[in-house]
């Protein structure tokens, strides 16, 4: 498995001095930390899980557009965290029924290397991702509903409410030929993330292979 | 230059995540089915500046 990440920040300032106000706009790209990984598990079994590593290559300097990739699908955010080795683990168990109703259950953690020069820095940290996700799935159409969460396990006094974060999902696609086009839709659930980003909308686009 | 408490900036944005043999996007995959998918997430994403990077703190 592989993942190549991108994001794209146009920034928008604007300053109201009370005789007048201007405004700056700014645009970063960068690409973030690929992912590569294994998948293991059968296409008929229950439990499969997933080994991957993302290469700390997204550039410190891409402040802006990494904590809009991070903030923008926080269970992902390790795909823009500059200076860090990200390492996960998730084991999946998952239940397609004949009538087509499916569900998926998924957890494991995201260890984090410290790869920067500041030695100040702490060298590890470590999230816990997991979500539950249900849904209608039919050879020509799927429905999806899920919520997920995640939790920061490093940091250590705070509470749990400050530790953890999560949205609801709903998800939609169709079966066109060899193709799967899709729609995405995310509410997050935190009051102090919901300041931030308060809903994500997406499309998507799946082309079989086989 | 002084700030006036209460201005926003506002955050226009994409993310685009092509997959290759993909299941990783956990949302979208189908099970032991190759493919490669290509995504596009779009927020609704309003913040003040000095807020945001103090909620980064906790990210």
């Amino acid at each position: 498995m592989a993942e190549i990440p991108y994001s794209y920040c146009r920034c928008s300032y604007s300053y109201d001095f009370g005789y007048g106000s201007y405004s700056v706009e700014e645009t970063e790209k960068t690409a973030g930390n690929p992912y590569v990984g294994l998948e293991m598990g059968g296409k008929e079994e229950r439990i499969y899980t997933e080994l991957g590593v993302r290469l700390p290559l997204t550039p410190y300097e891409k402040w802006n557009a990494n904590l809009l990739g991070c903030l923008i699908d926080f269970t992902r955010a390790d795909a823009f965290v500059s200076d860090w080795l990200p390492v996960s683990a998730m084991l999946n168990l998952r239940e397609n029924a004949r009538s087509g109703l499916a569900y998926r259950l998924r957890a494991g953690p995201v260890l984090l290397f410290y790869t920067g020069e500041n030695n100040y820095n702490d060298q590890f940290e470590w999230w816990l991702n997991y979500s539950a996700q249900i849904g209608f799935e039919t050879d020509r159409f799927l429905i999806r509903a899920s919520i997920a969460g995640r939790l920061n396990a490093s940091m250590e006094g705070a509470a749990m409410g400050e530790r953890t974060m999560h949205h609801l999902g709903i998800s939609a696609a169709l079966h066109l030929g060899g193709l799967w086009p899709g729609v995405y839709a995310v509410r997050a659930l935190d009051a102090d993330m919901q300041e931030f980003i308060r809903s994500v909308v997406g499309l998507n686009l799946s082309v079989e292979l086989d | 230059m002084k700030r006036i408490p209460g201005l926003r900036m506002v955050l226009l944005a994409g993310f685009f995540s092509p997959a290759v043999l993909s299941a990783q996007s956990f949302w979208l995959s189908q099970p032991g089915k190759a493919h490669v998918t290509l995504e596009y997430l779009r927020p609704d994403f309003k913040a003040d500046h000095d807020g945001l990077r103090a909620f980064a703190a906790f990210l």
